[in-house]
């Protein structure tokens, strides 16, 4: 490895990092305290006379499944909807597989788990190849989307472009980083403040970096940003699902 | 300045602000953004600006906002987008985030109306509202004049009883609707209920003041029709109007914070229940043998989830129904809600044209729905195509069947 190589692996892994946990600190913290900077808070107290009930709790589980696991939301007859909602679903699940599979070689999981589902050469290699092209596919499409479908361009600005750029520049180095030549021997990588990695195989390493500094600008982004989604869905979700319960209690979808 | 828009916001609404994507998956089915594509009507749109104008008024230094709030004029720019909407809560439905957009909006105008940045015309509404505590600015006293222009009999009137029917502006003043009044009150009294109507102390049931954002003068109204019904120990409220019943429902208690001492239906879901329990009698019944189709009004079907019931009714009373399509919770809109009449009357009959062709494509006969709003913007939309279509309220449906009317 090279003196510029050892000091961008240096920066990327070594100094980024706590620069980007404290602006995402920051930007959360910031967020919070702005949100609860606005003191009316009283009317959010409910008067409701139908009290959460187990049924309730089931409908409640079944909503947020629907709407945050399936993206429900998007399958309607419109071909629209529905092409939305293959490209969105098929990218965001291979989105959380792949970061799944990231946790592999920090020892969280072990291919040999799922051993009874697929190969393990399967788990490891081939499945996260397809997933990277898929997600990469997935979000370059969602950004012709928005160039091109003149509705969405029309609400569009320097935010959605951006996160979508930095979200593609992010799966095309993952992606470089499998198809490009490799060194067949185990590589360590160790991110600060001792997340450690290890990789049977050394791949590119300039493709590393820029994967690296471009998924931390991505995690300092996100409280700044649309981005914020990716936290807070799960609680607007939540609470839709709670008020569908009381609404739709006895109403088939 | 700057506190007065905070005051309105609570941590829940940026949370719901700060969550959409602008997907614009909800500009394929807003009604209005479908007629007038404007980016700033569509929901997502819409949402940005909500966000702009309500960090304007935080300090620059937390949001990098570069909107003075000193530039009130800027919001005036907003307007339309504001009040060009008929809450149907449309986009709500099909945010894939479950944005709740129909509080949202109501916050929007509320924000406006306090900055008394709202249309002329709604400036108008609001005065006539508070003023003669109906929507149409007549006397209040007028208000139960329908009872002896059809000839109803045996009708009490604010006297202690079981149920209180709260008839709402529309189905008390508008000829059209009015009809509806006179079938639900015919249904009672067939079905042997004790009821009562409020009279001239019935007011406005408020939802078109939370419509102008005016909610101190809902809580007014809200106030006042608690009161009322609460007097006359009503167990239970019954309307035919489902913006008073989910106004009534839903908004009051936050209105005034208690819960109510009655229960509040819709007349669909009583009907319903009194056909389940054979405590309504179907003798003489005849069945309807023209095509029937039933139009989900929004603030029934999607915004208080009752859907199935008005269907179990229709088809009590008629052989053939048939189902529109965009229907039940996600029901296109008719453009007869939030306050769009008065706003812009052409978009309101350019949404409610492309709702009673889908009927016309289907085959019907008879188009129902069961809201006074829908019903009279169905008509209008039917009269400004050219298409003759019976349109009926379910309950003008089931009386005449039952040979009540």
């Amino acid at each position: 490895m090279d003196a510029t190589l050892t000091s961008l692996m240096g920066f990327t892994f070594g100094t980024l990092p706590w620069v980007t946990y404290a602006v995402f600190l920051f930007g959360i913290s910031l967020k919070l305290y702005t949100w609860f900077s606005t003191y009316h808070y009283t009317r959010t107290e409910t008067h409701s006379k139908t009290p959460i009930s187990a049924r309730s709790i089931g409908l409640i589980i079944g909503e947020f499944v629907y709407l945050l696991l399936f993206q429900g939301r998007f399958i309607k007859p419109k071909i629209k909807s529905f092409a939305l909602w293959l490209v969105s679903f098929s990218a965001h699940i291979s989105l959380f597989l792949i970061l799944f599979g990231h946790l592999r070689p920090v020892g969280v999981w072990s291919a040999s788990w799922f051993a009874w589902l697929a190969p393990e050469q399967f788990l490891v290699r081939d499945l996260p190849f397809y997933l990277g092209w898929v997600l990469l596919g997935g979000f370059s499409l969602l950004l012709v989307r928005r160039i091109i479908d003149r509705s969405v361009r029309s609400i569009s600005g320097f935010d959605d472009y951006f996160s979508l750029v930095i979200l593609i520049t992010i799966f095309l180095a993952g992606n470089m980083m499998r198809i490009s030549p490799y060194i067949h021997e185990p590589f360590m990588l160790i991110i600060s403040p001792g997340i450690v990695m290890q990789l049977k195989e050394t791949p590119s390493l300039v493709w590393l970096a820029v994967h690296g500094i471009a998924a931390q600008i991505l995690i300092m982004y996100i409280p700044f940003s649309k981005l914020f989604h990716i936290i807070a869905s799960s609680f607007t979700v939540i609470l839709y699902s709670i008020r569908h319960s009381r609404i739709y209690r006895s109403v088939k979808r | 300045m700057r506190l007065e828009i905070l005051k309105e916001v609570s941590p829940f609404i940026m949370l719901q602000l700060e969550t959409c994507t602008k997907c614009a998956h909800c500009a394929e089915y807003c009604p209005t953004y479908e007629v007038l594509k404007k980016p700033q009507i569509m929901p997502g749109g819409r949402a940005s600006v909500m966000l702009k104008i309500i960090k304007s008024g935080m300090s620059p230094f937390l949001t990098f906002s570069r909107l003075k709030i000193e530039k009130l004029n800027e919001i005036e720019k907003y307007v339309e987008s504001v009040y060009e909407c008929a809450l149907c809560g449309r986009c709500m439905a099909v945010c894939p985030f479950g944005i709740q957009t129909d509080t949202l909006w109501e916050l929007f105008r509320k924000i406006v109306y306090r900055f008394n940045k709202h249309p002329s015309v709604l400036k108008e509404v609001d005065k006539f509202i508070l003023n003669t505590c109906n929507t149409y600015g007549v006397g209040n006293d007028a208000r139960a004049m329908w009872v002896d222009y059809l000839g109803l009999e045996n009708v009490k009137m604010n006297e202690c009883s079981d149920v209180v029917y709260f008839v709402g502006c529309t189905s008390s003043y508008k000829a059209v609707t009015q009809e509806i009044a006179y079938a639900t009150s015919l249904i009672l009294n067939h079905a042997g209920v004790n009821w009562t109507l409020l009279g001239e102390d019935e007011w406005c049931c408020g939802a078109p003041l939370l419509m102008i954002g005016d909610e101190d003068g809902a809580r007014n109204m809200a106030e006042h029709n608690v009161r009322a019904i609460e007097n006359l120990g009503a167990r239970l409220v019954i309307s035919a109007c489902p913006g008073c019943v989910r106004m009534i429902k839903q908004k009051y208690p936050f209105l005034i914070g208690r819960a109510l001492r009655f229960d509040v239906m819709h007349l669909m879901e009583f009907l319903d229940l009194y056909i389940k329990k054979e405590h309504i009698p179907l003798k003489g019944l005849e069945k309807e043998s023209a095509i029937v189709t039933y139009h989900d009004p929004c603030e029934l079907a999607r915004l208080s989830g009752v859907i199935d019931e008005p269907r179990r009714v229709i088809t009590t009373v008629a052989s053939f129904f048939k189902e529109m399509p965009e229907n039940k919770r996600d029901v296109r809109c008719c453009g007869g809600g939030g306050i769009l009449q008065a706003v812009n009357d052409e978009l309101r009959l350019n949404i409610a044209e492309k709702r009673v062709k889908q009927a016309q494509v289907l085959g019907a006969e008879i188009l129902t729905s069961a809201c006074p709003a829908c019903k009279i913007t169905l008509m209008d939309g039917l009269k400004k195509i050219g298409i003759k279509m019976q349109v009926l309220d379910v309950a003008e449906l089931f009386a005449r069947q039952l040979g009540l009317l």
